[in-house]
C-alpha cells in the first residue's frame, strides 16, 4: 500500500510497548491498520501528523463531551 | 511543500484527514465498547466506552508519534473485540453457577459472586498485555518474519471467526436479540425484529456501497459519506422533532417509522424493569403488582392474585 518496505520487527516493538501502555489502562488491543493507512495514503498526507489530529479529536470526544 | 511550511497550511492540509480519522475512530471505540458491554453490562456502557476511547487516543497517537517517515496508521482492533464480547456474554451464566456451587463446596457461607464489569475488564487487561509483551517478543528477537510463514487457511480461518462472532454482535447491537441457532425461528417470526435488522442491513449496504460509487475521486468519498451521515441525521432529528434525549434512548427511528411500542420502549426498558403485571380486566390498563395479602384493590379484584393486589397506575 505504502509501496516501501517496512521494518516489521520495528513496527512489532513500538506495538507492544503501545499494547503494554494501553493494556495497563484498560484498553483494548490495537496496532496498524490498513484501512486508516489507506485512507490517508489516498489523501496525500503525513499518517504522523493525521494521526496526532486524530488522536486529539478522540481525546476530545472522551474528555470534552464525556458521556453520562 | 512551501504551502505546508507555515502552520496555517499544516493545518488547512492534515486536518481534515486527521478528523475524519478521530471521528472514524472514536466511533469504532463506541462501537466496540457498545458491543462488548451490551446486555448484561448495558448500565456500565458509558465506563467502557471512556475506557476505549483512551485506548483509541493512546494508540493513534502512540503509533503516529513512533510512525515517524514510516506512515502507518493506528486502530483499536475488532479480533480482539470480537472474543471478549463473546467471553463477556458467558461470564454471567458463570457466575451465576458459581454462585451456587462454590459456598457448598467450599464451606464459605458468605460467598460474594465477583461483580461482572470488573471481571471483563480484567481478562481486557489482560489479553492487551500479554497481546503487547508477545509483539515485543517477537519484535525484540527479529522474529517478525515467522508471519511469512503463517499458511493461507490459518489466516483465513482466523478472519472468519472473528466475521462470523461481528457477524453475531452486529445483529445483538442492532436488534438487541441473541442470536442463536436453537432460536433462529423464533427471531425470524418477528416482524419488528426482521424490519429493524433491515433497516441496520440496508445502513450497512449503503455505508459500503457509498465509497465504490464515490470511487472517482477517493479523496472525496469518505468525507462525503461522513458529512452526508451527519446531514440526514440532522435533519432527520429536525423533522421528527427528536430531542437529543430520545436519540440516546436508541427510539428515534423507531418512533418516526412507527414500528410499534415495543421496538421503541426498548431503550428505555433497558433501565427500568419490564411490566410483568397482569391487565385489568375491566381498564384493560396493565398494573403493577405488589405483594399484599390483606386489601385488594376495588378496579381489579378478580385479576389480582390471592398474594398480590394490582395498583392502578
Amino acid at each position: 500500500m505504502l509501496h516501501r518496505d517496512l521494518n516489521t520487527n520495528e513496527e512489532l516493538r513500538d506495538a507492544g510497548a503501545l499494547n503494554v501502555i494501553s493494556g495497563a489502562l484498560g484498553g483494548i488491543p490495537g496496532y496498524h491498520a490498513l484501512s486508516l493507512t489507506a485512507l490517508a495514503e489516498r489523501m496525500n498526507v503525513d499518517a504522523r501528523v493525521a494521526g496526532l489530529i486524530a488522536a486529539h479529536r478522540a481525546a476530545g470526544r472522551r474528555w470534552c463531551s464525556a458521556p453520562r | 511543500m512551501s504551502e505546508v511550511a507555515t502552520v496555517e497550511g499544516m493545518a488547512r492540509r492534515y486536518s481534515p484527514p486527521g478528523v475524519i480519522i478521530g471521528a472514524v475512530e472514536a466511533v469504532l471505540a463506541i462501537a466496540f465498547a457498545a458491543f462488548v458491554f451490551g446486555g448484561y453490562l448495558a448500565s456500565r456502557l458509558a465506563d467502557g466506552i471512556g475506557l476505549y476511547l483512551v485506548a483509541a487516543v493512546l494508540t493513534l497517537g502512540i503509533l503516529a508519534w513512533r510512525a515517524g517517515s514510516r506512515g502507518v496508521v493506528g486502530s483499536v482492533q475488532d479480533a480482539a473485540v470480537a472474543v471478549l464480547a463473546a467471553s463477556s456474554r458467558r461470564l454471567p451464566r458463570r457466575r451465576r453457577r458459581a454462585s451456587r456451587w462454590s459456598p457448598r463446596r467450599t464451606g464459605v457461607g458468605t460467598y460474594e459472586p465477583p461483580d461482572v464489569f470488573l471481571t471483563v475488564i480484567a481478562a481486557t487487561l489482560v489479553v492487551t498485555i500479554l497481546c503487547g509483551v508477545v509483539f515485543a517478543m517477537l519484535g525484540t528477537f527479529r522474529l517478525g518474519n515467522l508471519v511469512r510463514f503463517v499458511p493461507y487457511p490459518v489466516v483465513g480461518g482466523f478472519l472468519a471467526g472473528t466475521g462470523w462472532l461481528l457477524f453475531k454482535g452486529g445483529i445483538y447491537v442492532a436488534s438487541g436479540v441473541q442470536p442463536h441457532l436453537r432460536t433462529f425461528d423464533d427471531s425470524c417470526a418477528s416482524t419488528e425484529l426482521l424490519s429493524m435488522g433491515a433497516r441496520a442491513f440496508a445502513f450497512g449496504a449503503d455505508a459500503c456501497c457509498s465509497p465504490v460509487r464515490l470511487r472517482e475521486d477517493s479523496r472525496w468519498s469518505s468525507r462525503s459519506v461522513l458529512g452526508i451521515g451527519l446531514v440526514v441525521f440532522a435533519v432527520g432529528m429536525l423533522v421528527t422533532g427528536s430531542s437529543i434525549d430520545s436519540a440516546k434512548d436508541g427510539a428515534v427511528v423507531a418512533r418516526a417509522l412507527r414500528v410499534g411500542p415495543a421496538v421503541a420502549a426498548r431503550g428505555r426498558s433497558a433501565r427500568s424493569a419490564a411490566p410483568t403485571g397482569r391487565r385489568c380486566s375491566r381498564s384493560g390498563r396493565r398494573h403493577r403488582r405488589r405483594p399484599c395479602s390483606w386489601r385488594r384493590s376495588r378496579s381489579c379484584s378478580t385479576s389480582a392474585g390471592p398474594r398480590s393486589c394490582c395498583t392502578g397506575t
